[in-house]
């Protein structure tokens, strides 16, 4: 199983794609079309889950700043400043 | 500046803090000229909300005056007047655009808190708690408020503070249930709690052409205002006859209310004392975050088809929802936190038509400085309190 996040942004996907730049290198990261016009998917993949409770958690607390990235990302694009 | 701070489970205060300053583009600040306590203020004063921390700035609805804009506000001008709405909401993303403010995608700066609690975040609320973004609030002089081009709506004629300053939460809360209630004209409408927020639902079910408006309350001079200044047809007072359920049928004609509003919410009363007793324990030791009598009542009493519109406040789980009446009753459930920015202009205009004036609701008027004063006489319901408007 893979450690997986995504979020979707209200910007179409050329945009979504230039201003993402080279965020969260390392990581698989994939664009695609929301349905519905709701505007681009952003879905990061980190690779497979590690075994252990020590290392699982270790990957819980990448995948939550993984989410936090994808938030401010998502509120800059969106709105111009990152809530605070 | 003054602020009403939250200093642990019963204990407000009023202190000296720092001045709320700009801190991005779309900000603006706000001097505050009213502000008032919501019965969801006493959710976070009896400790039930979690994440709160000492020091924080209590307070969602306020109004005031505009003394400084952010570079990307400029719809506001330095000294309009302004009623904040207490979700905080972004305008630009796609629950915005729909005009579902109340779950802005990009408000919150707690998300991932939130997400934890909710399944996904909602949005950012002023003054209530740290799952909500950790905003300070308005009971003080002074409030910062994000996303000013969207949320402050300007009040451009001589009406009073308190004519209009309900518009930042309960008057649109409360009108928000009964429109959910999908009235036509001719129904059955039972509302759980002569609060504020159960005033405003009631008399929106009768603007909105209700013809029987029940409201449910174990203080009788909360139903006498009910009745006598909300519009309410008729009262049932559960601490003479703790039996709702039986009463709203008998009320129907055996049918049930057509549509039922929670204005309740988490920490419901029962007229059965061993039953609030048993769902005030199970609180206490937190094997169950909500006290839930007025929804399940809600829920058994509703007629087959009915709506349950629930506007009271729930922050956790709940035991024992009577899931077996909703689902054979083929019941609608309509919940949320208010949309407050979509209703600000249509009931503005009420209010200037004369539909409706909101200050009926207003029996203690105090300065700042007597919040925890106002908080114990508002949670003890002492001196016939319904409603504490504070001028900073």
């Amino acid at each position: 199983m893979h450690v997986q996040a995504a979020i979707t942004v209200l910007r179409d996907r050329e945009e979504v794609r230039r201003l993402w730049g080279d965020r969260l290198e390392g990581a698989e990261v994939t664009f695609k079309d929301a349905p519905g016009d709701r505007g681009t998917e952003v879905h990061v993949d980190l690779g497979e889950q590690a075994r252990g409770v020590v290392r699982r958690l270790g990957r819980a607390g990448e995948l939550a700043k993984v989410k936090d990235e994808l938030r401010h990302f998502k509120q800059g694009v969106e709105t111009g400043v990152i809530a605070r | 500046m003054r602020a009403t701070v939250w200093s642990g489970r019963n204990t407000v205060q009023v202190e000296n803090v720092p001045d709320p300053t700009i801190l991005d583009a779309r900000d603006a600040i706000v001097r505050i000229t009213s502000t008032a306590i919501c019965g969801s203020d006493l959710h976070l004063y009896d400790g039930y909300v979690p994440t709160m921390k000492r020091g924080d700035i209590l307070g969602h609805e306020f109004m005031g005056e505009v003394v400084e804009t952010g570079r990307g506000v400029s719809n506001l001008e330095v000294g309009d007047r302004v009623v904040v709405p207490f979700p905080i909401a972004c305008g630009n993303c796609w629950s915005c655009r729909h005009e579902l403010y109340s779950l802005c995608e990009n408000s919150n700066p707690n998300a991932g808190l939130a997400e934890k609690m909710f399944g996904h975040p909602t949005a950012g609320i002023f003054g209530y708690s740290h799952l909500t973004g950790g905003y300070a609030g308005g009971q003080a002089e002074y409030a910062r408020v994000p996303f000013a081009d969207v949320g402050p709506f300007k009040i451009e004629d001589d009406l009073a503070d308190e004519q209009v300053l309900f518009l930042s939460d309960i008057l649109p809360t409360g009108y928000m249930g009964a429109e959910f209630c999908e009235i036509r004209g001719g129904e059955s409408i039972a509302v759980f709690g002569a609060g504020p927020v159960g005033l405003f639902a009631i008399a929106s079910a009768a603007m909105l052409g209700a013809e029987q408006i029940i409201a449910i309350d174990q203080y009788d001079y909360r139903l006498a205002m009910a009745r006598n200044k909300a519009g309410a047809t008729d009262v049932i007072d559960f601490s003479q006859d703790a039996d709702i359920v039986e009463q709203l049928k008998v009320l129907t004609g055996g049918r049930g209310p057509d549509a039922v509003i929670d204005a309740v919410g988490l920490e419901a009363s029962h007229g059965h004392g061993a039953l609030h007793a048993a769902e005030r324990l199970k609180q206490a030791t937190r094997s169950e975050t909500e006290r839930g009598h007025a929804l399940r009542d809600a829920i058994l009493a509703c007629r087959p088809g009915g709506i349950v519109s629930i506007i009271g406040a729930y922050g956790g789980l709940m035991d024992k929802v009577p899931i077996g009446a909703l689902m054979n009753k083929g019941l609608t459930i309509r919940t949320g936190q208010c949309h407050v920015h979509r209703y600000l202009r249509p009931l503005y205009e009420r209010i200037r038509n004369g539909d409706i004036d909101p200050s009926f609701v207003v029996t203690h008027r105090l300065g700042l400085d007597m919040a925890p004063d106002a908080y114990e006489t508002f949670k003890h319901k002492q001196d016939e309190c319904v409603k504490v408007v504070l001028e900073p």
